[in-house]
């Protein structure tokens, strides 16, 4: 075998051999991974719309809203979405009667406390999945206030994002529009008035006559 | 030789993988410039192959609860078993056998014989493959390939002839050259090996080192591969955990199918990475059941027709919450079928006998068994019957083999609770 021969088979076969497991392992498995992740999310999705379909619609507008705010502030919207979808593993621990239940303005304060719990069994569920971490701490910090923590680092911030848009929906389902926007403001300091701020911008509270009002 | 899959990867914390390739890299090019300068003895080259060797024999990869397992210490230590004999790679075996922390006495014990056994054998295959084809050109690369191949086959012969149980306790290990993974590594790796110890004993050593750069990826890409499986496993923990959530029964119920599926798929003579699934499938089997309303699943009484068709609807909507998941497509139809009878009188689709998985209808068996019989602890006991005696199970089994069930299922899983 002459030099330029074998120099040329091993070259070549050291450079195909390096180049597809090298793009395959360096690059695209962490993407695979985080394929994986939202393919995994999409599936708890799938079993909640089995399991509650009005939840889920609910859970729907969340995510419609948080997306907007997170449009409005110019952050990423994957990850308040993927932890939004993480959330919904909770609903295994609230009851299938409760959520298939009347509307929530419906629930007494018990119900309403035991839909609430779905956020604590989904945090601890959430602790078997390493490859949801990120979404997880960000259901860990859903329920710090504002004031106390005000990072404004990706997994904090999407947290603050995911309350508002879910506490603005389950005050506007449980006692209209008007004081839950009230309430919001109110607590602006918990919230983060930056969020706060976005969301009467999204909503128009500013400029427009409320909903009720045009329904009135 | 320690083999491709003679050891196992623990990822507690996660090293920096591309720090950690771009050194190797670059120590591959450091080594090859210093041969370069100061000329390439074979000597020198078998010393950095022996150390490479060393290295990968005491830092294998192991998948924790997963049998894919692998090791890159029998391609480093191929070309050194064709150039020099046995002796070499029987010293680095012992040397890091003697020197793995984490191994127990008896696992350091056995992989010593395995990878002297393997040795020993793979030097035969390839001086009779040097011997028969001396004149030919293409010698080394046959040598080499027939030095691995040998070790390989000699590897799974002695991991076979242990006891299966002993194995996967002691050894916690199974070898398991199919899957695609450590298939498609040791297809690539062998390749690069045989084409370097070609170019090393034909006199162009720098293209040799060039050509054992292939070897680079490797190890990240089992790595990654084993990561998956991790995640994969960790995705049906969680699901698990969401059925043990909704209906607290479920969670010792699911064990004890997980651990018998387990048993049962070896004893009918599955491959490992298949009873792996097969334990995915048998973890995952109710899983459809987290859209059943608790109320009608833990009633303490019989129930009506209509409650019943709620019921039924579990296995279906298992397979369509696993149905997009990479890694579970198999898992989704044997989870589907799981209720399937052999007569057809099962659900959802009513299918028969041939067309039933063998997957479903261990998982239908041994499900069976265990809502009959109950576990050890009084809330494990379904509400609505007293429980069976594990005899008296068995015997409904027996009665409804051929219609319900499969007779070869039952039979071996009969085995598998006598040897218990």
């Amino acid at each position: 075998m002459s030099f330029h021969w074998s120099f040329l088979v091993c070259a070549g076969f050291a450079t195909a051999a390096s180049m597809g497991l090298g793009i395959w392992t360096g690059f695209v498995e962490p993407r695979r991974r985080v394929r994986f992740g939202q393919r995994f999310l999409r599936s708890i999705q799938k079993g909640l719309k089995l399991r509650a379909p009005v939840v889920e619609s609910y859970f729907q507008e969340v995510d419609a809203l948080a997306s907007m705010l997170c449009q409005k502030c110019h952050c990423p919207k994957g990850l308040v979405r993927r932890a939004n979808l993480l959330r919904r593993v909770g609903f295994c621990g609230v009851s299938y009667e409760l959520l298939n239940q009347a509307p929530f303005d419906f629930w007494s304060t018990r119900e309403l406390a035991q839909f609430e719990s779905h956020l604590e069994v989904a945090i601890r569920l959430s602790k078997k999945a390493p490859f949801l971490a990120r979404e997880a701490k960000v259901l860990e910090w859903i329920d710090r206030p504002y004031f106390l923590h005000q990072s404004s680092e990706g997994v904090y911030f999407a947290a603050r994002v995911l309350r508002l848009a879910f506490d603005y929906n389950l005050l506007c389902s449980t006692q209209g529009l008007d004081a839950a926007r009230e309430t919001v403001q109110a607590h602006r300091d918990t919230y983060d008035p930056i969020l706060v701020d976005a969301l009467a911008e999204v909503l128009h509270w500013n400029r427009d006559v409320s909903r009720s009002e045009a329904l009135v | 030789m320690a083999g491709v899959g003679s050891t196992s990867l623990s990822l507690g914390r996660r090293a920096p993988i591309l720090s950690t390739r771009i050194w190797t890299a670059l120590g591959f090019v450091a080594l090859a410039g210093c041969f370069f300068l100061a000329g390439v003895h074979l000597e020198s080259w078998m010393a950095v192959l022996s150390c490479l060797a060393f290295v990968q024999a005491r830092r294998p990869l192991r998948a924790v609860g997963i049998p894919v397992a692998a090791s890159l210490d029998t391609l480093l230590l191929a070309p050194i078993t064709v150039m020099s004999g046995p002796w070499i790679p029987i010293v680095i075996i012992v040397a890091a056998q003697c020197l793995r922390r984490s191994a127990s006495e008896d696992v350091r014990k056995a992989n010593i014989l395995i990878g002297v056994a393997s040795a020993a054998f793979a030097t035969v295959g390839a001086q009779l493959v040097l011997l028969l084809w001396s004149p030919h050109e293409s010698r080394w690369i046959l040598a080499t390939i027939t030095a691995f191949s040998v070790g390989g086959v000699i590897n799974i012969l002695a991991l076979q002839s242990f006891d299966r149980s002993w194995r996967k306790r002691v050894l916690s290990l199974s070898y398991d050259p199919w899957t695609s993974q450590t298939a498609l590594a040791s297809v690539v790796g062998l390749l690069v090996t045989s084409v370097a110890t070609h170019l090393f004993a034909t006199g162009y050593p720098v293209a040799g080192i060039g050509a054992m750069l292939g070897l680079l990826p490797i190890r990240p890409y089992l790595k990654a591969a084993l990561r998956r499986n991790r995640s994969r496993n960790h995705a049906a923990r969680l699901m698990s955990g969401m059925l043990e959530w909704s209906h607290p029964y479920t969670e010792g119920h699911v064990k004890r199918v997980a651990n018998w599926a387990t048993e049962v798929g070896y004893e009918l003579g599955l491959p490992p990475h298949h009873v792996d699934d097969l334990k995915f499938a048998a973890i995952l089997h109710d899983v459809g059941k987290v859209t059943v309303n608790e109320a009608v699943l833990d009633a303490p009484r019989k129930l009506t027709d209509e409650e019943f068709e709620h019921i039924k609807i579990h296995s279906a909507n298992g397979a369509t919450l696993l149905a997009d998941l990479p890694g579970f497509e198999r898992i989704q139809e044997w989870i589907l079928a799981h209720h399937e009878r052999l007569d057809g009188n099962g659900y959802p689709l009513g299918l028969s006998d041939d067309a039933i998985p063998l997957e479903s209808k261990v998982i239908a068996v041994i499900d069976a068994f265990d809502a009959m019989t109950g576990g050890d602890k009084d809330d494990e006991k379904r509400n609505y019957r007293t429980p069976k005696s594990p005899e008296e199970a068995f015997a409904e089994l027996d009665r409804c083999s051929g219609t319900q069930f499969d007779p070869t299922v039952v039979q071996a899983f009969r085995a598998v609770w006598r040897r218990s």
